[in-house]
């Protein structure tokens, strides 16, 4: 019984959302709201009971002696909470600085250790033809491209001396090249998320279809 | 020729700029702004361009009951509170003139008898006018000569013949009557308005300070020839004292009428008596200072300072500058040789054409004046006079009609008694009232007149157009909605048997991806990482449930977590349907839900660095992670075999690869959108993933590998028919589009 309960009203909610193609409908506002309202909820029940109660209220009241350094999160999660009025609003920059300050330094240090040198590291690939001619290939293209790319957001002209300025001239072609590389990145991207929302489509076709109505097995 | 409105120097006609000062020629076709230097038209009273008067305020014309004061020297006095008389003659030689400078004179009176002794030298007068020059300038001229107050009453005799113009007459015949109410004559038969100086006049409502009347005293004597000198201040006797010892007497033939003023002011203190001012000055005691605006003291101030009259260079300012260069050791040159050369060479042009020719004639047979031959100098015509002295014509000249301000209530109080057009409120109320606040232009006008047109017709409800229904336009958007639907939905209802048939799994990243999962050692642990939400589902459950199932199937222990409060959730399910395909498979010692890890970045950089949360509780059960039988050998996650992030967006992802990865403590795979697909590929291309699977059809080419078809390649079909649909709609919208452009009628 629940199930079929769950089922009809996923259907419903399914159908209300489907509604948008009809325009910006009431029902469709009240699927929204019903699934913002449901999504915000449920994190916040999981935030208290998964991570407050257990992670910080429960060690700090049977267990204080041995877990005092949770008096400072307790203090700065306090002091965050004072956002909520203006006039002791100054008192929550330091969590807000805190949290800036700390998630700023792990972005940074993870994104030089974890994307752009790695990154960069993988264009530095070898051209020698005993590789094969495709991966020859691919890596020449590899490398032009990459160089096309970092080209393409070249804004510097009028050189004056006949070398800089022939420089200049293939510099701007070659950034006109990596120019389409880019637009080609930016195409796979949007087709990837066409496709993506075609598979989520897909499956609520099928849930009607399938657990819904049950027309197909 | 052109007069610079700056120096007032001559100019060729068409010229642009002045050649002596360098500034900007105007046509002088008008009446031009002495503060601008617009032309405007000859009636003009205020100038088209900055607004400022173009036209003196005088007095008004008409009869008015209220008692003003004459026009004298242009100045409006000051009005006094009335005295009774018998006040006045209360005390009539009780204070002496020390005392009125200490107690009763004002401050701009006592700064004016400090300078004066140093500024107000004996000055020469300059030249007489031609009888051709214009009226206005006599009036200027005479004017300047009635500003010196110790100029000597020049003889002239009564009735001459010398042309004057009509204010000029007024102004001289307005004189004597104050001259002779002062000095206690019998008044004029004329009904002028007077000042009530006197005493014994029996009207002291308005009084004028004493200098004024002193003044006035000596127009008097001008043109009665009345012998009585005029009371002069202290100060003023001092000053002409002291200039008879500076200059010798000139001689009394041959020198003009305008250099016998010269003279006459060096000698009339050698033969002017004491003064008796206990009874002149102690009634004309100027008003209280309280009662004289800021603006009317200043006023009051400036004729009487040379120093502030630098804008008339009269001769007297050239003559005395050129004393003051002459060496001490020579005898000082005679005034009329100084006027001469001033007025033949220093003097303006406007002012050296303005010399009677005449009197330079007679002056040339005169060796020691050395006065060269002047050519007979055409008198000044009215467009040659400089704008700033055009500025000063009076009024009565200026204005064609003398009522202008007729219609303008006169002054009944105050300094500016009788005067009109003070305040110009019947040119305010003529004046059409626009609002300055948005800018009344024409538009705005006519806005307002079909404003109340509007207003004014009848409204009837009955006349008014009823709106029509807008009109719907077909657009191809249903259609599109329409092929899309048949796409996603008549796959399903074919037969099983073309259920993945079309799907290639050879060299495939999901290839590589199984090949990875195959290679993984039975029994040891893999954490698997829910990071996507409700709506990422429908694409990426399949690629869960495929790879959870396939572990389980290989024996693996499984430990889910997420870094999205949602995760949890679907990490239980699709571990416990897992699970369900393997009864030895039990909750804690084959697999495990950590739940939800909070921080983000710093949550997966803490795991990466400290290890599982072993205090923290798990989320089915809610007891401690350290009491579980699958953390008895993992620790930390180099304890695990691999990790497979599963990423329904980019940041998720890129946490994990820059948090964990980087620090090289755990092989991570990754499950992702197939939006996330080419970012996930260059980690994959750059060793960094040891395996991608991406979208519905990695999932349905691992269900395939996996030998367990399930939803993914059930909906592989209807996810390639739509992607064929999409296709040929943008194909083809292209296709129509070029059309469209190649016609000109694209959008």
């Amino acid at each position: 019984m629940t199930d079929v309960v769950g089922v009809w009203v996923g259907a419903i909610l399914t159908l209300l959302v489907f509604s948008y193609l009809l325009g910006d409908t009431p029902l469709f506002r009240l699927a929204q709201a019903i699934f913002v309202g449901v999504a915000v909820g449920y994190a916040t029940t999981v935030a208290v009971y998964l991570v407050l109660i257990p992670r910080l209220v429960y060690p700090l009241a049977f267990d204080p002696g041995t877990n005092w350094p949770l008096f400072i999160p307790l203090i700065l999660g306090l002091l965050l909470l004072l956002k909520l009025r203006t006039t002791w609003a100054p008192l929550g920059n330091s969590p807000i600085a805190f949290l800036f300050g700390v998630g700023g330094a792990l972005a940074i240090g993870g994104a030089l250790s974890g994307a752009l040198l790695p990154q960069l590291g993988a264009t530095l690939v070898s051209l020698s033809p005993a590789q094969g001619w495709e991966t020859v290939a691919s890596n020449v293209l590899l490398v032009v491209g990459t160089i096309g790319a970092f080209l393409s957001f070249r804004f510097i002209t009028g050189a004056q001396r006949p070398a800089a300025r022939a420089l200049d001239t293939l510099g701007r072609g070659w950034g006109y090249f990596g120019r389409w590389f880019i637009l080609i990145a930016f195409g796979a991207i949007f087709a990837g998320t066409a496709v993506s929302r075609v598979s989520i489509l897909i499956n609520r076709v099928y849930y009607l279809m399938h657990d819904w109505l049950q027309v197909v097995r | 020729m052109l007069n610079c409105v700056q120096c007032g120097a001559q100019n060729r006609e068409g010229s642009k700029f002045c050649n002596n000062c360098g500034a900007r020629l105007k046509p002088q076709s008008g009446l031009i702004c002495p503060m601008c230097g617009t032309p405007n038209q000859m009636e003009s009273v205020f100038c088209a361009n900055c607004g400022a008067r173009l036209t003196p305020l005088t007095t008004a014309s008409a009869p008015n009951p209220t008692p003003s004061a004459p026009p004298i020297k242009g100045l409006s006095l000051p009005a006094k509170p009335a005295t009774p008389p018998s006040e006045k003659t209360d005390e009539p030689a009780a204070t002496t003139p020390a005392d009125q400078e200490n107690t009763s004179v004002p401050d701009w009176l006592a700064r004016l008898r400090d300078t004066a002794p140093v500024d107000e030298e004996p000055t020469i007068s300059p030249p007489p006018l031609s009888d051709d020059a214009p009226d206005w300038v006599k009036a200027l001229r005479s004017e300047s000569l009635e500003e010196a107050p110790h100029t000597p009453a020049e003889p002239t005799a009564p009735g001459v013949a010398t042309p004057e113009s009509d204010w000029l007459t007024q102004l001289r015949a307005a004189a004597p009557q104050e001259s002779a109410t002062t000095q206690g004559e019998e008044p004029q038969a004329e009904p002028e308005p007077q000042l009530p100086s006197t005493p014994g006049s029996g009207e002291a409502e308005m009084e004028a300070p004493s200098w004024v009347e002193h003044l006035s005293a000596e127009d008097t004597a001008e043109d009665t020839e009345a012998t009585s000198e005029p009371t002069a201040p202290p100060w003023f006797e001092r000053a002409s004292s002291q200039r008879s010892f500076e200059e010798p007497p000139p001689e009394e033939t041959g020198i003009p009428d305008w250099l016998a003023e010269i003279r006459a002011p060096t000698e009339a203190p050698a033969s002017q008596e004491p003064s008796e001012p206990a009874v002149e000055q102690e009634p004309l005691s100027p008003p209280a200072e309280t009662e004289i605006p800021d603006w009317l003291s200043q006023a009051r101030t400036e004729p009487v300072t040379p120093a502030d009259t630098q804008e008339v260079k009269s001769a007297e300012d050239l003559i005395q500058a050129l004393e003051d260069q002459a060496p001490s050791g020579e005898p000082p040159p005679e005034p009329a040789t100084m006027a001469a050369e001033v007025a033949t060479e220093d003097l303006p042009d406007w002012l050296r054409m303005a010399m009677p020719a005449a009197q330079t004639e007679a002056e040339q047979p005169e060796p020691a004046l050395e006065i060269p031959a002047a050519p007979a100098i055409e008198p000044a015509k009215p467009e040659e006079v400089p704008a700033w002295v055009a500025a000063l014509k009076p009024a009565q000249l200026i204005s064609p009609s003398p009522d202008q301000f007729a219609g303008e209530p006169a002054e009944a109080a105050g300094p500016l008694t009788g005067l009109r057009g003070v305040l110009p409120l019947a040119i305010a109320v003529a004046e059409p009232h626009l609002s300055t606040k948005g800018g009344a232009v024409p538009v705005t006008k006519r806005d307002a007149r079909l404003f109340d047109s509007i207003l004014a017709e009848p409204s009837s409800e009955a006349e008014l157009p009823v709106a029509k229904k807008a009109k719907r336009v077909w657009t191809i958007r249903p259609l599109i909605y329409l092929l899309l639907a048949l796409a996603v939905i008549v796959p399903f209802l074919l037969p099983d048997d073309l259920a993945g048939s079309t799907i290639r799994i050879s060299n495939t990243p999901a290839a590589e991806f199984y090949d990875v999962i195959q290679q993984l050692p039975a029994n040891s642990t893999v954490v698997l990482a829910f990071d996507y939400d409700p709506s990422m589902m429908g694409e990426m459950d399949a690629q869960a449930r495929a790879i959870a199932r396939d572990l389980v199937r290989r024996r693996i222990k499984l430990i889910a977590l997420s870094t999205l409060e949602t995760g949890p959730q679907i990490a239980q399910r699709i571990l416990d349907d897992a699970a369900a395909g393997n009864l030895s498979y039990r909750y804690g010692s084959e697999y495990l839900n950590l739940g939800y890890l909070p921080g983000h970045e710093a949550g997966l950089a803490q795991l990466a660095a400290t290890g599982l949360p072993l205090n923290s509780p798990d989320f089915a059960q809610r007891q401690s992670l350290g009491l579980y039988p699958i953390t008895g050998n993992v620790k930390t996650l180099r304890d695990v075999a691999l990790v497979i992030e599963f990423a329904g967006t980019e940041d998720a992802l890129r946490m994990w690869m820059d948090q964990v990865q980087s620090r090289g403590v755990a092989r991570v795979a990754a499950g992702v959108s197939a939006g996330v697909e080419p970012k996930a590929r260059a980690y994959r291309d750059a060793k960094q993933l040891a395996a991608l699977l991406s979208g519905l059809v990695g999932a349905a080419q691992y269900e395939i590998l996996s030998n367990q078809p399930g939803l993914a390649v059930t909906s592989v079909n209807a996810q390639s028919a739509a992607q064929v649909v999409l296709i040929a709609l943008i194909v083809l919208g292209n296709i129509v589009y070029w059309i469209s452009r190649a016609r000109g009628t694209a959008k």
